[in-house]
């Protein structure tokens, strides 16, 4: 049943109204051709006036990577807006080039100022047998070879190890960071970069067969 | 780069010129505001991007070619010869208010209705011009009110379509 109270007390609405009683197409466009007096809403000025001005002052930080690399490269028949695959690669490559620099910087400058504690434990850790790997891995292996010699012979003869360690390890240590924890180390280890790392060792993968 | 108030005093002196003439010719409000930004928008972006002489030629130039793709798009009009004719895209929009302003909606309907096929003009004369209802059209002319209703409807969709496409 329907509550008939509702339907009795509701007021009439457009739907009710006669035909001939609404405007047509005719009429509006009569009124059209009549109102001279057309203006663009003020809000709607205001805020496309705001929004151009903003857009104009401040781009955002991928509009101005991209604008930046097209305006350096003079690329304009490259249109970054209409080509997603070529932004994505775009993008993703500033990005990893970016995070990695970055990383590089701030954990190289990092393994440069080890304390002493960490150097001594490279140093163990060279000196504990395991200095075969570090040796292979390493580009001056004869440098780290002598030092780690010379350490292991003045232990033998008896010194003590603080002082030895001390002087040795400060050599060591860097050569043994920066070897084994360099830019690609980064990059693999930190950064949106395993494949830029995986390219790279396929590459030299490539070249070296 | 153009100064942030450069830009500023082009939009003050242009965005209503050519919303207005946008207006005019589309009889539609939103449609016309969405040209104008989008107007504005292309402007910025293509600033952004190289350096631009006439800033102002360039942002008539781009409204041209907004309205032709508008046009397009709309009414499947694949050239626009009239627009074509117009080189300065500039002044022909400034003539245009002109001439819009000092006309009334008589004069503007008569201009237009030779282009419509007969049946439709006369319909829209009798409706338009001699103010008569839908019903006292059908009496007149005798026939029914359906035949005056869709007849009228189809010449006020090529009033409008005429409209927006002479210049």
């Amino acid at each position: 049943m329907y509550p008939l109270k509702h339907l009795k007390d509701r007021k009439p609405n457009n739907m009710f109204k006669k035909r001939s009683d609404q405007k047509d197409e005719a009429c509006k466009l009569l009124e059209n051709l009549d109102n001279k007096n057309i203006y663009m809403d003020k809000e709607f000025s205001k805020k496309l006036k705001s929004d151009i001005l903003s857009q104009y002052e401040h781009e955002n930080v991928f509009m101005y990577l991209i604008n930046f690399v097209k305006r350096s490269l003079s690329m304009p028949s490259l249109k970054f807006n209409k080509l997603p695959v070529i932004s994505a690669s775009t993008i993703s490559l500033i990005l990893i080039s970016f995070y990695g620099l970055i990383t590089y910087f701030v954990l190289n400058n990092y393994h440069n100022n080890l304390s002493q504690n960490d150097k001594n434990e490279v140093l163990s850790k060279i000196l504990q047998n395991n200095s075969g790997s570090v040796l292979k891995s390493s580009k001056n292996p004869s440098e780290l070879f002598s030092v780690s010699q010379a350490v292991a012979a003045e232990l033998s003869n008896g010194e003590t190890r603080d002082e030895t360690a001390t002087d040795a390890s400060s050599t060591i240590a860097p050569i043994y960071y920066n070897d084994n924890y360099n830019f690609f180390h980064y990059t693999s280890t930190y950064t949106l970069g395993p494949a830029a790392a995986s390219l790279w060792r396929f590459g030299k993968f490539l070249f070296s067969n | 780069m153009l100064p942030p108030s450069e830009i500023e005093a082009i939009y003050n002196n242009h965005s209503e010129k050519l919303y207005r003439f946008f207006y005019f010719k589309i009889r539609d409000q939103q449609e016309a505001e969405d040209l104008t930004s989008d107007t504005f928008h292309l402007l910025i972006k293509k600033l952004k991007q190289v350096e631009i002489e006439n800033p102002i030629n360039f942002l008539y130039g781009i409204a041209k070619n907004l309205f032709k793709v508008y046009l397009r798009e709309k009414y499947q009009i694949k050239t626009c010869p009239f627009l074509e004719e117009f080189h300065d895209f500039q002044k022909y929009t400034e003539e245009y208010l002109e001439k819009e302003n000092s006309q009334t909606s008589e004069e503007l309907l008569l201009k237009y209705l030779p282009q419509l096929p007969e049946k439709q003009k006369e319909i829209i004369e009798l409706r338009l011009i001699q103010k008569l209802t839908p019903t006292e059209i059908g009496e007149k002319i005798n026939k029914d009110l359906n035949y005056v209703r869709t007849t009228q409807k189809r010449a006020v969709k090529n009033l409008r379509r005429i409209i927006t496409c002479t210049p």
